[in-house]
């Protein structure tokens, strides 16, 4: 059984898949979509929204088939031990490998906007020392700060809007400049962007309640962050004029950099630590994570025994790439695998599970 | 255990935390407030810096320091003058950049690239486009008691009020320039003989360069058919030729409330049309002849206002079209509207086929305390 301190609420559980699902590569997904899906960078961001919408169904499917454990409980009882913990141990690998990721965009950004000249190795180290601190209580702390760190958003959401004044709705048309080949990539690029459900695999047994509200929960928060970016993707392609676009990779933060307000010269720095804390969140998610994996196969459960090397680890794998074409490549990489983790071993278990008829007792 | 790991992890952050790699102290920093750029006849870039200085004493007074240099690109000017001034170049407090008109006739386009590129410059500043040197509208050091920099920042921004110059910076023109189906123009002004500086209008660009200028009264009649309003917008209009003294021949009026409309219609044979309507409700503010009283007068007016001033508006529009200047975004009507259109046009030819068909209408509101 679960104990009581790390049952979490499906209130928390939605701001759980906001704080995860809004993440580093939330300033870059304008001009991502943008590349390959010109004007209609919205509609490829709409598809993804929906993509991620049917991959949460299939995931919560099957672990509605094993209401009370957790993904590294129920793989070995549908593909054997061996099998099971194989993949088990792939998750955990999965789930450092997106963390490293979150900190290598994280340096990235921060080290073209605000810290030039400071080493990448003292960036992400700050970010480290809080996500080992946070990551190593128990799911409902992490939880409850999530709830907390969501409350940014009042003023994160604020000056994007204040870019209403700089619109050129006309720059939004011809609604469908490319074809539908081009749209589909445009959508496959942000995917990153979406990723973080994933976790539900592992979260779902700590949610309180019926399967029916966790699903309402998971979906609420997707919906929430698809809106965002669609909103997002919006007012850069209407700020900023289709030739543009191109040349700026943090569109929303080009924007803000040139409003200036009578108190407020600079908006953009303002909004970076914001934006730190989102980063955060969705670093210590992925943290918590991969450790609680690792802690169930080699410390009995105990997650907070694996939290300092699972860091260590994304730490380091965060600071191989060492110029930008790699950390590009390494994100299209990232993109890839996910599919295998988010699409490809969810549907063969629930397969597998359902050809089996491989299904937790019913309580 | 627990407790070395804890100190060594507190020391460690104290070593870290100070942060010593991107600390940028403003002791060490030269504020410069405004550059001017300028071109020598054999394409090198001159650059003049205007930075605030200030003398040590009692009462500390600030006052504007001028250097120039000479070199390739922006950047490199600005590598020379870094190793001339003293003290680091920091652009934070940048108010104003002014271009001289032998160069932004060639290409605006590469002297912004460094503005956009590194995340610490700003870009909100004013840009203004100097008839003869731009080097020299700086070289002034001061202009009665303000600095150079700070006294165009204000005068700019006066005449912004006024709807006398466009209201533009770097981060609004940027989108224009990379967008082909919009020109956009810059404020545009001249050293007098005085030792003063005069604002004489707008400096239309085509794509990225400089064309010709637009001078006086019609900036304003442009900037309301484009929808742009400042605060106070102001005509003085002739309206009776006849009249003595020549006071009398006169009327000024305040623009209360302007509605522009503008239609762009492609016609079977691919020509161009674009209907531009103006509706102006204004109220006069100083008219000497006639007593107002009287509707019959008052619709007399308006009618000569409405022609005096369709007339002005054909004027502005064939201006812009000898310039080659499309300030009302035609071309990106089309692209929006009209894709398969734009597809067959050559937009820097082809823009001067356009037929413009504009038009004010006037309505007269209000003639203050007095009839």
């Amino acid at each position: 059984m679960i104990k009581e301190k790390n049952k979490i609420t499906q209130g928390q559980l939605m701001f759980w898949m906001i704080q995860i699902q809004v993440e580093v590569t939330v300033l870059q997904v304008p001009y991502v979509a943008h590349i390959k899906a010109k004007q209609s960078a919205w509609i490829a961001i709409l598809i993804t929204g929906v993509c991620a919408q049917i991959l949460i169904l299939l995931i919560w499917s099957l672990c509605e088939r094993f209401p009370s454990s957790h993904l590294f409980q129920f793989l070995p009882q549908i593909a054997g031990n061996l099998v099971g913990k194989l993949t088990g141990m792939a998750y955990s690998l999965y789930f450092l490998i997106m963390g490293s990721i979150v900190l290598m965009t994280f340096h990235v950004v921060i080290g073209k906007w605000i810290l030039i000249k400071t080493p990448t190795w003292v960036t992400s180290f700050l970010l480290l020392i809080p996500a080992i601190y946070l990551a190593r209580d128990h799911l409902r702390t992490i939880a409850r700060f999530f709830v907390l760190a969501s409350l940014l958003f009042v003023f994160l959401i604020p000056p994007i809007l204040y870019a209403f004044k700089f619109l050129n709705l006309s720059y939004l048309l011809p609604i469908k400049t490319v074809g539908w080949k081009d749209i589909l990539t445009g959508s496959l690029d942000v995917t990153f962007a979406f990723l973080g459900f994933e976790t539900l695999l592992l979260l779902y047994t700590f949610v309180q309640g019926k399967g029916n509200g966790k699903l309402k929960a998971i979906s609420a928060g997707n919906l929430f962050v698809t809106l965002l970016y669609i909103v997002m993707t919006v007012l850069a392609l209407a700020v900023f004029s289709p030739g543009q676009l191109s040349y700026i990779p943090e569109p929303i933060l080009f924007m803000l950099k040139g409003f200036t307000t009578p108190v407020i010269n600079r908006l953009d720095i303002l909004f970076l630590s914001v934006w730190y804390v989102k980063v955060f969140t969705t670093f210590t998610a992925y943290l918590y994570c991969a450790a609680y994996g690792l802690g169930h196969y080699f410390h009995r459960g105990q997650h907070t025994k694996a939290v300092p090397y699972a860091a260590a680890v994304c730490y380091v794998l965060s600071l191989i790439p060492s110029d930008p074409s790699m950390h590009e490549y390494i994100l299209t990489g990232a993109i890839r695998l996910s599919f295998l983790f988010t699409m490809g071993f969810p549907l063969l278990f629930l397969l597998l599970s359902i050809l089996f008829k491989r299904k937790e007792a019913s309580l | 255990m627990k407790r070395l790991f804890f100190s060594i992890a507190a020391c460690l952050l104290l070593l870290l935390l100070p942060g010593c790699w991107d600390q940028d102290l403003l002791k060490e920093a030269k504020l410069v407030y405004g550059f001017a750029y300028d071109i020598t006849p054999d394409g090198k870039l001159v650059a003049t810096i205007a930075f605030r200085e200030t003398k040590p004493g009692q009462n500390p007074l600030p006052r504007n320091e001028v250097w120039s240099s000479m070199a390739n690109t922006p950047r490199q000017n600005r590598d020379h003058l870094d190793t001339q001034i003293g003290g680091n170049y920091r652009s934070y407090k940048q108010r104003i950049s002014l271009y001289g008109e032998e160069l932004v006739k060639r290409d605006l386009y590469p002297l912004l690239d460094v503005i956009f590129r590194d995340p610490k410059n700003p870009v909100d500043n004013k840009v203004v486009v100097v008839k003869g040197k731009a080097t020299e509208v700086l070289r002034l050091k001061q202009v009665e008691e303000t600095m150079v920099a700070e006294y165009l920042e204000k005068l700019i921004e006066s005449m912004e009020n006024l709807t006398k110059v466009p209201r533009v910076t770097p981060q609004t023109i940027w989108p224009l320039i990379l967008d082909p189906g919009q020109d956009f123009a810059l404020p545009y002004l001249t050293k007098t003989d005085g030792g003063k500086v005069k604002v004489l209008g707008m400096a239309m660009f085509h794509e990225r360069h400089f064309t010709k200028p637009m001078i006086g009264s019609d900036v304003t009649l442009y900037l309301l058919l484009k929808g742009e309003r400042g605060k106070t917008t102001r005509f003085t209009e002739k309206v009776n030729p006849k009249r003595n003294p020549h006071t009398e021949k006169y009327i000024s009026i305040d623009v209360k409330n302007a509605k522009n409309k503008m239609d762009v219609k492609v016609q079977s044979d691919h020509q161009i049309d674009v209907d531009l309507n103006l509706q102006l409700n204004v109220a006069i503010v100083e008219y000497a002849p006639d007593r107002l009283f009287s509707n019959r007068e008052r619709a007399k007016l308006e009618k000569k206002l409405s022609k005096a001033l369709t007339k002005q508006a054909h004027k502005v529009v064939k201006q812009m079209q000898e310039a080659g200047f499309d300030g009302f975004g035609v071309g990106r009507q089309l692209i929006a509207h009209h894709p398969d259109v734009w597809k067959k046009v050559n937009w820097s030819t082809d823009y001067r086929k356009v037929r413009f068909h504009p038009s004010v209408q006037v309505q007269i509101i209000g003639n203050g305390i007095i009839e």
